[in-house]
């Protein structure tokens, strides 16, 4: 599907760099030196002009350039030219006036055109460009089907983003969440899986009883959630490719809050068939259980370290709920959040090195990430309710649900907590967000 | 018995006349033989005559004869000699002439050189005037030598000339042809005379060859003093010029001296004003020193402003980077090349350095274009 372009512009590339470098190297040692210390935390600007369509030619299903754009804008990374700034829209290489955009003080400039071929498919073709240096940074050629085209512009924007920023993008992923429908009085829950942008979304899973507690399986393929159907809650895993599911946790009293290890091989989960609320571990081939705590206090919430050694979960064995952290192989666990009467629901970053928990402070619950270096917690939202925050799987955003107008709706926030925004969906309540893991190939 | 020993002895006798004439031969340096001969003397005493062949004295007459020729011949040969050796002697003069030419081409040569050489050198031809003196004392007293040995002879001769007597005595007694004997006597008398005249000519061509040779010497003496009053007049001369050449070289060296401490002065003064412009210059440069940093200084202000305007740092957490950029600049600013020679790692954060220094393009220009570098080196690294 995907073609690389850029893999015959490389030599080019390379000479020209090899040019660059020859003629710089005899250069002596810059007398003047200057120290820049102050600059504007901000977002870079970049020139995104409407992919070209051949003149007659029916217009694409998807407009590309405009869920480019929408994704590096809510990456808070990229801030794309509004269209109608734009000085030219170029769609062809040749007719890139390097200057125009130079003027605007925008470094950097993606065009491309969409082709509509006999088979109905259709070719896009992009290429992203360093305005100041005049050269092409990097280019391809993709096909697809009609209904690929969102998610080829995903995969077009997680090719900027990684350019541009170094960091893998995480465009190309999706997002589970429950969403509660209410008509006359009853209520129909849905588990659903979308594009990060909430755009395409699928139900997964539909039912009277409620659904809570979604988590994606390593490799993405399986989701597992909490269903209350028979009135009780119990744990499945259920195959998104061929919607197939099983019961993982049916044990007497609470089954709850399942959590896949890092490996898949083991679960967390929060089980009462011991009379309280204790973090469990199973290996999820020989469903063989082990207890990880042990206390008169509810332990919930698990969730895993990036390298599997340890998880933390939500404790109120100190009075009130609070985030504690303990080696998975069991022992002693450790009260990780000082801040304030409540903290729950944490996930560790995909880095390891901070958790994003929700935060409650004087009758508001909000998105916070606690910081594991240096036990500093940043509130990152200005929302009243938030609930279960989950990293994209790059750590660049935060997703998360909070109470709006029509009940819950999802919202994404940066990890610096400095670009918050909603996202598209509107069907109803929503809840309990799960970012995928990256897609595998 | 005495007749009869001279009978005995009659060769031996002989040989006494024959050595006393060539010995009187040898004394008489001229002979003339052209001279009448003068009467025999009177004087002689008849003395007892004894027969003698008569061809035999005119054979010893004729032998007589003989030998006065040859000592005729060799007293010429002897003045011919005595003439070369007054040439000779006159050679040697002209060669001293000639070796005090020499001498006086040589002072003339050595004339530059210092007085007391001069003097030395005069005192040297002195010397040589006094070796030359002397010689001329050894060849005097050489000729007084030859004088008196000539007396010698004479003496000698005198006593010959006595036992001549005898001896013509003796042989008129013995002759019988005392004309014979006479005019042998007085051909001996004549001859006798001839001879003394010879030796008065002689001794007169002695005295006149003296007096000439004295003439000579006087001459060259005269000459010698004239030489030696030259050559002091020329030392005179030399040591005056010498003494002036001293007193304009001692002028010389007085300009020399006034013309070094004007040239001091003058250094002196240059060097003052020297010193002076380089102070003012050292002042102007502190001047333009000040207003150059405070120039560079704004210049550096004016860079930083702009840059940090366009420097749009990523969100994130962005504290503790930094990015070291090495920028290409052409006059008027435009940046022509941004490389990073230090990343932080981050690409974004590199990224957003280089598109800062990309959007401040053209960079502010210095007021001095003097600070105007076509290379500049940023540090990027937020505070915060």
């Amino acid at each position: 599907m995907i073609a690389k372009m850029n893999r015959r512009l490389a030599p080019i590339l390379i000479a020209g760099a090899a040019l660059l470098a020859a003629s710089w190297s005899h250069t002596s040692h810059a007398e003047l030196i200057i120290k820049i210390t102050q600059g504007i935390e901000g977002a870079q600007p970049i020139a995104i002009v409407p992919f070209g369509v051949r003149p007659g030619s029916q217009p694409p299903p998807q407009n590309i350039a405009t869920i480019i754009s929408n994704d590096l804008t809510r990456s808070g990374r990229f801030s794309p030219l509004p269209a109608g700034d734009l000085p030219s829209r170029p769609s062809e290489a040749a007719a890139v006036n390097f200057s125009d955009f130079r003027i605007l003080g925008t470094p950097s400039l993606v065009i491309g055109k969409v082709k509509r071929l006999a088979n109905g498919r259709f070719k896009v073709e992009f290429r992203l460009f360093d305005v100041f240096r005049g050269v092409q940074v990097t280019g391809y050629e993709l096909d697809a089907r009609p209904d690929e085209l969102r998610r080829i512009a995903h995969q077009m924007s997680d090719i900027i983003y990684e350019a541009l920023t170094g960091e893998r993008g995480a465009f190309d992923t999706r997002i589970a969440y429950i969403t509660e429908l209410r008509s006359g009085g009853a209520s129909r829950y849905a588990l659903n899986v979308a594009d990060s942008d909430g755009f395409n979304p699928r139900v997964v899973l539909e039912s009277k009883a409620p659904i809570v507690s979604p988590a994606w399986s390593p490799n993405g393929r399986q989701l597992a959630y909490v269903s209350f159907e028979g009135k009780r809650p119990r744990i499945f895993a259920q195959n998104l490719g061929t919607g197939t599911r099983q019961v993982i946790a049916a044990f007497p009293g609470l089954n709850g809050a399942p959590a896949w290890s890092p490996d898949g091989k083991r679960m967390a989960m929060t089980l009462s068939k011991d009379g309280n609320a204790e973090i469990y571990i199973m290996d999820v081939d020989t469903r063989r259980l082990r207890r990880l705590t042990v206390g008169a206090a509810i332990d919930t919430e698990p969730a895993w370290a990036p390298d599997g050694k340890s998880l933390v979960f939500t404790s109120d064995r100190g009075g009130t709920p609070q985030i504690y952290r303990i080696p998975a192989t069991g022992g002693r666990a450790t009260r990780l959040t000082f801040d304030g009467k409540y903290n729950s629901r944490a996930t560790f970053a995909p880095d390891g090195k901070s958790l994003a928990l929700v935060h409650g402070s004087k009758g508001t619950f909000r998105t916070a990430v606690l910081d594991l270096e240096n036990n500093a917690l940043r509130v990152l939202t200005k929302t009243t309710l938030d609930e279960s925050p989950s990293f994209a799987p790059n750590g660049s955003m935060i997703l998360y649900a909070t109470s709006g107008d029509g009940g819950g709706t999802l919202a994404g926030v940066s990890a610096d907590g400095r670009v918050r925004q909603e996202l598209a969906t509107r069907q109803g309540d929503v809840r309990e967000p799960a970012w995928s893991p990256f897609r595998q190939p | 018995m005495k007749l009869k020993s001279f009978i005995d002895n009659f060769t031996a006798t002989s040989l006494a006349i024959i050595v006393h004439v060539v010995l009187l031969g040898i004394l008489v340096l001229s002979l003339d033989w052209s001279n009448p001969a003068s009467p025999p003397s009177s004087r002689v005493e008849p003395v007892k005559a004894v027969v003698v062949d008569e061809s035999e004295v005119a054979e010893e007459i004729e032998q007589i004869k003989r030998r006065e020729e040859k000592k005729r011949k060799n007293e010429e040969k002897r003045t011919r000699a005595l003439e070369r050796e007054a040439q000779k002697a006159r050679e040697q003069r002209r060669e001293e002439e000639k070796r005090l030419s020499e001498l006086q081409r040589r002072l003339a040569e050595e004339r530059h050189k210092r007085d007391d050489n001069a003097r030395k050198q005069q005192e040297e031809a002195a010397k040589a005037l006094a070796e030359i003196r002397r010689q001329r004392a050894r060849e005097l007293e050489e000729l007084e030598k030859l004088k008196r040995q000539e007396s010698d002879v004479e003496k000698r001769r005198l006593e010959d000339e006595a036992a001549l007597a005898v001896l013509a005595a003796q042989h008129k007694a013995l002759t019988d042809e005392k004309r014979k004997i006479e005019e042998a006597k007085r051909r001996a008398q004549a001859e006798r005379k001839r001879v003394e005249e010879q030796t008065r000519k002689a001794k007169a061509a002695r005295e006149a060859e003296q007096k000439r040779v004295a003439a000579v010497a006087a001459a060259a003496a005269a000459k010698a003093a004239e030489d030696k009053k030259r050559k002091q007049e020329a030392a005179e001369r030399e040591a005056e010029e010498q003494r002036k050449r001293a007193e304009a070289e001692e002028r010389r060296m007085e300009e020399e001296r006034k013309r070094a401490e004007a040239e001091e002065r003058r250094k002196l003064e240059e060097k003052a004003l020297r010193e002076q412009m380089a102070l003012e210059q050292a002042q102007l440069d502190a001047q333009r020193a000040r207003l150059r940093d405070r120039n560079l200084a704004e210049y550096i202000g004016q860079i930083q402003a702009t840059v940090n305007r366009n420097w749009i740092r990523p969100p994130g957490a962005t504290k503790g980077l930094k990015c070291t950029v090495k920028v290409a600049q052409i006059p008027g600013g435009e940046v022509i090349r941004v490389v990073i020679t230090n990343g932080s790692g981050n690409v974004a954060f590199d990224r957003s350095v280089e598109n800062a220094v990309l959007r401040s393009s053209p960079l502010p220009q210095p007021k001095d274009p003097s600070l105007f570098d076509r290379e500049i080196k940023f540090e990027f690294e937020p505070e915060d």
